[in-house]
């Protein structure tokens, strides 16, 4: 009777192991992934690249389509492409699979990601390793020396160019009298862009977020006053109190003279202004953000967007006014196909074929031959080059990896909130920002060594 | 009479306050015939007009992959991961509720404390232990922990239902020459249908619900899961999300979690009380 | 008289899965929290530094802290109550009830769905439904999200309104009730709010007991409906302590100092549920008589 039951217990546990084990092995052999031996030329070793990115329907459709251009042209390579529409998700999955040493072969990482993972230096493979398998004469020198040179590595390549530009609804701002020039300082958008709600009270002159306020104003105007970066590349802070409140006072200003929307309206559309229903319905003059989101934010602009350079202090000592990658695309330096994956960058960046599939599915293309291969074709929306030629001429000094810090760039947010909602004055905010900012740079510092 | 307006007055109560329950419903299926401005920038419930043309654009998905590859993906990674949650939970605690056996306690609580560590930071250690084993990229690392009990939800709440029926059911079984594993599946098990009933749905519809650990553990789109799917055409960054496709794919997935549970709560009916225990 | 080996056996794919799956990254995180593990920079042993920070240097910790205590005690009890409340009514046998049932719950398969995210910016908006809906009643308009000192318990709000779960739990448990139990009571004349408080209530303990936890232990951990609808605003008056750890671990990178916030958080919910489950043996009846 015992035994009966003792033997039946023992069946249950071992076939539970048994279809385990099972189940285990058939998945073990299913992913071997590519044998690293051989050489690039060899065009008839198999060779299989995983490639990983985010974007919506367009740009997964692009994307996929360059990749068999490829694939057509060497058949002996094949490449999965890793994709989801969610960026925050493709973030923390990235963070996990770099953290346990699986990730792709060839990664599409965001502009703002890329410093982080720099730090470390060795996550990413060194580009100028295969210079002789990837071109890069046809991309801006100074741009790549900026963006995506760390400690004399590159690490990533741009797939695409992007500028903070004003983008506006030209026939709104005509009817309340508002008049853009392309150079107009902070005090010009303010008297102008008062008409605005002026006029019809329902309506305001910029749809702007926490991020936006820090990100496209505050950063912007305080970077125009020092002429420095927020922090230099030891660690020591680029503003003063007097620099910092002066920042905040100007997003004050935009509060109580009503150029933007009343915070406890616009708040609960923080995350997407785009779809707050005042911008839907054309009730707002404009909204300062990146020019790849211009297709995003169309539908607000009425039948005649138009766009402008951001507002510059008058006699700043840096324009501000930045140009920079909308993403990079990075090569995975623990993949056992690091040649073959930068041959695919280089037909996916240089190859008329592949810049005629991407498009412009990532911003404006980072290189001269895409531009004037798309432009030839009418491929691409010319107010978005427009932002681009507008900007380039004005351009200023780039910002370094460390002042874009998510960790900063997060205390100043939560900062900005508090003006927003008038719980704070900007000398207390000026004071809280420096005194965070310090404890933040210290941990970063202290990480390093 | 008053039978009657007793009746009507719970009538009108659970019209009330079910209007309030499927609301979003209805509105995420009417919002799937509306265009991205008339979902954002009207508040009107009804559309304009009604077009099936994103039911039938959503489907085609990436284009590589359709949403007939998502939804089978998604009973394929499901379905198994339901059954053996189930299963795996019962017997386990079936031990948890009559065995007595030392540390039985110190178990109980130790099984109990895995669900209080936030799920964030568990992630990396168990991807490690996936990756390390090549489960990832597979369904394998929602399946083996099913398999092997790793729900403590499961466990204390088929505990909990088990500790409400009496001992002495056990008992005279034994007597009548049961062993334990025959009281367990002739005896407890059918007493406890609507907690497996239960046990079933919510692992169910927690499974085709869930996103995070799919997006981190699935890698190729051919194994996307409906949910994935779901999130591949919200393009928050440059180009417009086709909402209304998005709003009919979101409709589409949830119908057979809808349906589902209306036909097993059905089996609610028969509890305890048809089986003329104690009666 | 003790089961060991038998019980063993009922439990071995539990141990196993345990062992593997959940005890070794459990380990292992508090491992972490004693060092400054990031994806950046190299991993070093850093003692107590997390969880010193913690306490003195972060803001954000006390308030995310102080917001999750205000959504906790606002949402379970009520989640709870209307829970138990629905779940009486769709046990009366009325024609339909499998219909209602299903209805109810809808709202807990949507989920935290980023379809159903919009809706809610659509009706709690300034000029959104809700507010057009009280404006009959002449209830002037509230900032529903727009408020810092009213997102929460809006939050909260859509938390209680996903209540299925426990609902479906107290009516299984309603249904395990032996109907000869209410008979006799009827023979004896009692009233049906005395059937509820003496029949119903105590022989549903170990149901409400179980839901009390479990909901408690989730309304801690909360992440996606704060994520998704208020992404913590405004001014982190909806900042919740799993959105602090989540911006932690993968905004920041700071995997340590997340590992060491989640065991602070581990050490708050184990020795609240260790104090529910010493009162337990006050008011959970079982059936099976008590004891484990």
């Amino acid at each position: 009777m015992r035994k009966r039951k003792i033997v039946r217990a023992i069946i249950y546990l071992c076939s539970a192991l048994l279809l385990a084990g099972v189940l285990s092995s058939c998945s073990s052999n299913q992913k071997n992934s590519s044998s690293s031996s051989g050489d690039a030329s060899s065009s008839n070793r198999k060779v299989n690249l995983r490639f990983s990115w985010w974007g919506g329907d367009d740009r997964n459709q692009a994307t996929l389509d360059a990749i068999k251009k490829y694939t057509d042209k060497y058949p002996n390579v094949s490449i999965s492409g890793e994709y989801t529409g969610d960026m925050g998700g493709y973030r923390d999955k990235l963070a996990t699979q770099i953290a346990s040493g699986s990730a792709p072969d060839l990664i599409q990482v965001d502009v703002t990601w890329l410093p982080g993972y720099a730090q470390k230096g060795d996550i990413f493979a060194d580009m100028t390793k295969y210079k002789d398998i990837i071109d890069t004469s046809s991309f801006d020198q100074n741009f790549i020396n900026q963006f995506s040179m760390f400690d004399n590595k590159l690490l990533g390549l741009p797939l695409g160019i992007n500028a903070v530009t004003f983008m506006y609804n030209s026939e709104l701002l005509k009817s309340a009298g508002v008049n853009i020039t392309d150079n107009w300082d902070w005090d010009t958008f303010i008297t102008e862009g008062k008409k605005v709600h002026q006029a019809n009270s329902s309506e305001y002159f910029l749809n702007i977020n926490s991020q936006g306020l820090f990100e496209n104003v505050w950063s912007n105007y305080v970077r125009q006053l020092t002429g420095e970066k927020l922090v230099s590349d030891d660690y020591v802070i680029g503003f003063n109190k007097q620099q910092a409140s002066q920042g905040f006072a100007l997003i004050k200003r935009f509060y109580d003279e009503n150029i933007v929307q009343p915070a406890e309206e616009a708040t609960v559309y923080d995350k997407q202004i785009q779809q707050n229903p005042k911008w839907v319905a054309q009730q707002f003059g404009g909204a300062l953000n990146y020019g790849s989101n211009l297709t995003l934010f169309k539908s607000g602009l009425g039948a005649a967007p138009a766009t402008a350079n951001i507002p510059v202090v008058q006699g700043a000592k840096n324009t501000s006014i930045i140009v920079r990658p909308q993403s990079f695309i990075v090569i995975n330096n623990k993949s056992p196909e690091k040649e073959e994956s930068a041959k695919f960058i280089n037909f996916l960046l240089n190859d008329k074929n592949s810049q005629l599939a991407l498009k412009d599915t990532r911003s404006v293309p980072p290189t001269q031959t895409a531009r004037t291969a798309l432009e030839e074709a009418k491929l691409i929306d010319p107010l978005s080059v427009a932002i681009v030629n507008q900007a380039l001429p004005k351009q200023g000094l780039a910002d370094n990896n460390l002042s874009t810090n998510q960790q900063l760039n997060d205390a100043a947010v939560s900062i900005i909130q508090e003006i927003q909602f008038g719980k704070t004055t900007p000398d207390q905010a000026a004071d809280q920002l420096l005194s965070q900012w310090k404890d933040i740079l210290r941990e970063l510092k202290d990480n390093q060594q | 009479m008053a039978r009657v307006s007793r009746d009507s007055i719970k009538y009108i109560l659970l019209i009330a306050v079910g209007m309030i329950m499927i609301y979003p419903f209805v509105w995420m299926c009417l919002a799937s015939f509306k265009s991205n401005d008339e979902i954002f920038g009207s508040l009107n419930l009804l559309p304009s007009k009604i077009s099936f043309a994103p039911f039938a654009k959503g489907w085609e998905g990436s284009g590589q992959y359709t949403y007939t590859n998502f939804f089978s993906n998604s009973f394929w990674l499901v379905i198994p991961t339901t059954l053996f949650t189930v299963l795996s939970s019962v017997v386990v605690s079936y031990a948890f509720a009559r065995l007595k056996f030392h540390f039985k306690n110190a178990a109980f609580m130790l099984m109990i404390a895995t669900l209080m560590l936030p799920n964030a930071v568990v992630i990396i250690p168990r991807y490690m232990i996936f990756n390390n084993l090549h489960w990832v990229d597979s369904y394998l690392p929602f399946i083996v922990p099913a398999l092997l009990a790793c729900n403590s939800f499961f466990i204390f709440m088929m505990v909990q239902f088990f500790r409400g029926l009496p001992k002495e059911l056990d008992e005279s079984a034994y007597i009548d020459g049961c062993n334990s594993f025959e009281i367990l599946v002739k005896i407890l098990a059918p007493l406890c249908k609507p907690a497996i009933i239960s046990a079933f749905l919510f692992q169910f519809i927690w499974t085709w619900n869930d996103f995070f650990n799919s997006l981190i553990y699935i890698n190729s789109v051919s194994k996307y899961t409906v949910t994935l799917g779901l999130r591949m055409s919200l393009d928050n960054e440059s180009g417009v999300t086709p909402w209304n496709q998005v709003m009919a794919m979101s409709f589409m997935t949830i119908v057979p979690c809808v349906l589902l549970f209306f036909f097993a709560q059905k089996y609610f009916v028969e509890g305890i009380a048809t089986t003329g225990l104690k009666g | 008289m003790k089961d060991d080996l038998r019980a063993l056996l009922y439990l071995s794919p539990w141990v196993l899965g345990f062992l593997v799956f959940q005890f070794y990254p459990l380990i292992a995180s508090l491992g972490y929290s004693f060092t400054n593990l990031n994806l950046m920079g190299t991993t070093r042993f850093i003692g107590f530094k997390n969880y010193i920070t913690m306490f003195t240097r972060d803001p954000d910790f006390y308030q995310s802290l102080k917001v999750t205590a205000v959504y906790v005690l606002f949402s379970v009890p009520f989640k709870l109550i209307f829970a138990l409340f629905v779940a009486v009514l769709l046990n009366m046998k009325i024609r339909g009830v499998n219909f209602f049932r299903t209805i109810y719950y809808i709202p807990s398969i949507l989920g935290g769905s980023v379809a159903v995210s919009i809706l809610w910016r659509i009706l709690f908006a300034k000029d959104g439904i809700v507010n057009r809906a009280i404006a009959y009643l002449h209830i002037p308009a509230v900032d529903w999200l727009g408020s810092p000192n009213i997102a929460i318990y809006t939050l909260g709000l859509i938390i209680v309104w996903q209540f299925g779960s426990p609902m479906v739990l107290f009516l299984a448990g309603l249904k395990q009730i032996p109907s000869s139990f209410y008979e006799a009571a009827l023979v004896d004349g009692a009233s049906r709010p005395r059937m509820f408080f003496f029949i119903t209530l105590p022989m549903l303990t170990p149901i409400l007991f179980f839901n009390l936890i479990m909901q408690m232990i989730s309304a801690f951990q909360e992440f996606t409906s704060a994520f998704v609808v208020t992404n913590g605003g405004p001014m982190k008056s909806t900042y919740l302590y799993g959105m602090k750890l989540y911006s932690e671990g993968f905004s920041h990178f700071n995997m340590g100092y997340a590992s060491a916030l989640s065991w602070v958080l581990f050490i708050i919910i184990f020795i609240l549920t260790i104090v529910i489950f010493k009162t337990s043996n006050n008011w959970v009846y079982y059936e099976d008589g008590g004891n484990m």
